[in-house]
């Protein structure tokens, strides 16, 4: 059987296509421009997986929501298992771009790195 | 408090950073000035990732790509007015009218000019939308500022008009976040959004994606009630039969985003009819000696990796302009226009110069083409040819044009194959 997807790792976009065997198992992928194209298709079969973005609050800060993603991309059955352990979650003012954070799920432990340097209320840049 | 800079910049997005800190290292006194208490521009609020691909080889969430930017302005030790609005530019004194929180009102004086001010998102004023007027309608933009900056909820149940890419993307931080979003509606028969978005967006959570729909019903009193939306015949009209109403409590517009040029206008510089930017040379000068423009306030780019050198090559121009101001002859210049199947390009004017062998130059063509092929030309010879295949008036084109030999209006075409 054959899957159309369109590859998302650069903003080419290329259309894929996939061919697998008959027990669903990736076997080969065409329309890639490069190298990428191939893993990307091989785990959207296997695994599919995404980095995911989102916010948090923040405590004392300059602004309210610090923006934060996960480390490395998670399988898409974890993604809801991770927004709703952020959405509880809060950190103290002031963090970096680049600290790195780690979110308890119910699924697993989320890595995430901060997106945005918050520093506290009133102090000047 | 100094108020006489070589160079001057409106804005402090990622077009105008990049444009300051290439100022600055050409020798130029450089101000920045932002309305808003924070640099970065719109890229604040776009934390989803896939920023940066071009520029930095990485994918980044738009407050890191900004962050990596203002981080750099720092070091050049540029100077920068937040919180400061520029209310007027009056060209003709080379001098602009600013207020500011910590500065009051007060008139700043420049050589060059740049205007970084970016785009915003057309309204439901631009879109022909019958129907009441209840809360529940934004703009994907304020949306996306709402939910990403404030930490709101905007609704429950969101139905999306318009495919545009922050629509696309606002379809999916909505799902995230716990809304249902049940359906995009595309007047067109194609999205403007790109590929990828469609897939990642819409795809990965089970939105429907409506070709040629739109929405020509809002319901409710005080808060959205529900829309009725209805395919659409290739003259854009609705088709009666087709009318379905979907309940839902908020309506996001993603309708398309236009240069931000208030303005631009006020200070008598001519704007270009297609892109709704300034009239700009290939060096990002406009029309008024001295003032040049860069990012989305001359051109909607695709990517913020193209606006940050938009803005390195004004930054560039504006201070060797600064610089070389009183001995410089402007030179005539030769008009671009629009031949078949482009919607839109930049530059709309050429000068000669003697720095390099080509220049750069952006379309979008005006509608779906499988395979075109591009000309570039005046009536003696052809400056860049190519064939291309799946151009899509979503995607920007960027090519390099050698110059002309002959004083002669250029003209761009694609020609469908
Ligand atoms: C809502 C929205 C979402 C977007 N999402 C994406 C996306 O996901 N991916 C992407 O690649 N592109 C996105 N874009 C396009 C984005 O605008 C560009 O990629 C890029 O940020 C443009 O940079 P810029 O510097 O030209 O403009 P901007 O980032 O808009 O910066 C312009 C700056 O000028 C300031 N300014 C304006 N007028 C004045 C004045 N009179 N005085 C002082 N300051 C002034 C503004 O406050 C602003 O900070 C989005 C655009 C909008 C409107
Ligand atoms: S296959 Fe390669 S070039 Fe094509 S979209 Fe994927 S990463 Fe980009």
């Amino acid at each position: 059987m054959d899957v159309n997807k369109i590859c998302i790792v650069c903003p080419k976009g290329c259309h894929l296509n996939i061919e697998m065997n008959r027990d669903n198992a990736f076997l080969r992928v065409t329309g890639n421009l490069c190298i990428r194209g191939e893993q990307y298709a091989r785990e959207e079969i296997d695994n599919p997986k995404r980095i995911i973005t989102t916010t948090i609050k923040v405590i004392e800060g300059s602004i309210k929501r610090v923006p934060i993603k996960t480390a490395t991309s998670i399988s898409k059955s974890q993604i809801e298992d991770f927004i709703t352990s952020a959405t509880s979650m809060a950190v103290n003012a002031p963090v970096y771009m680049g600290d790195v954070l780690t979110i308890d799920g119910i699924q697993m432990k989320y890595i995430c790195v901060i997106g945005r340097t918050v520093l506290k209320v009133d102090t000047k840049l | 408090m100094k108020n006489s800079f070589d160079v001057v910049i409106i804005g402090g997005g990622p077009a105008g950073i990049a444009a300051a800190i290439e100022s600055k290292a050409n020798g130029a006194s450089t101000l920045i000035i932002e309305r808003d208490a924070f640099l970065g521009g719109i890229l604040n609020q776009c934390i989803h990732n896939g920023f940066g691909l071009t520029r930095y080889n990485e994918e980044l969430t738009g407050p890191e790509y900004a962050e990596r930017e203002i981080n750099q302005l720092t070091r050049a030790e540029v100077t920068v007015y937040k919180n400061t609005m520029v209310v007027t530019i009056d060209a003709k004194e080379h001098r602009i009218k600013i207020v500011s929180k910590d500065y009051g009102v007060l008139w700043i004086n420049y050589t060059s000019l740049v205007l970084a001010m970016g785009c915003r998102e057309r309204a439901r004023g631009s879109v022909i939308l019958p129907g009441k007027r209840p809360a529940g309608v934004f703009t994907a933009g304020t949306a996306q500022f709402y939910i990403n900056i404030m930490g709101q909820k905007i609704g429950n149940t969101v139905f999306v008009l318009g495919s545009g890419d922050i629509g696309l993307i606002m379809a999916r931080r909505l799902s995230l976040e716990g809304c249902k979003v049940i359906g995009v509606a595309e007047i067109r028969s194609f999205s403007s959004g790109l590929n990828r978005n469609i897939a990642q967006c819409l795809e990965d959570y089970s939105i429907p994606l409506m070709l040629e729909h739109t929405v020509v019903e809002v319901h409710g009193d005080s808060r959205v009630t529900g829309v009725t939306v209805a395919r659409v015949n290739e003259r854009y009209e609705p088709i009666e039969s087709t009318k379905a109403f979907y309940a839902c409590d908020t309506l996001l517009l993603s309708v398309g985003l236009i240069p931000e040029n208030e303005l631009t206008v006020q200070a008598g510089i001519k704007l270009d009819a297609y892109t709704k930017g300034p009239v700009v040379n290939q060096e990002l000068e406009t029309e008024v000696d001295g003032v040049f423009a860069c990012g989305n306030v001359t051109f909607v780019h695709d990517l913020v990796d193209y606006v940050s050198a938009s803005g390195k090559r004004a930054g560039h121009a504006a201070a060797l302009y600064a610089l070389e101001a009183e001995t410089r002859q402007r030179e005539m210049a030769i008009s671009v226009s629009l031949g078949s199947n482009i919607a839109m390009l930049m530059p709309q004017r050429i000068v000669k110069q003697n720095r390099s062998e080509a220049f750069e130059m952006m379309l979008r063509v005006s509608k779906r083409i499988e395979k075109g092929k591009i000309i570039v030309s005046n009536d003696r010879e052809i400056l860049y040819t190519a064939i291309r295949s799946y151009l899509s008036p979503g995607e920007a084109i960027t090519l390099s044009v050698n110059y002309p030999n002959f004083n002669l209006p250029i003209k761009v075409n694609v020609i469908e194959l």
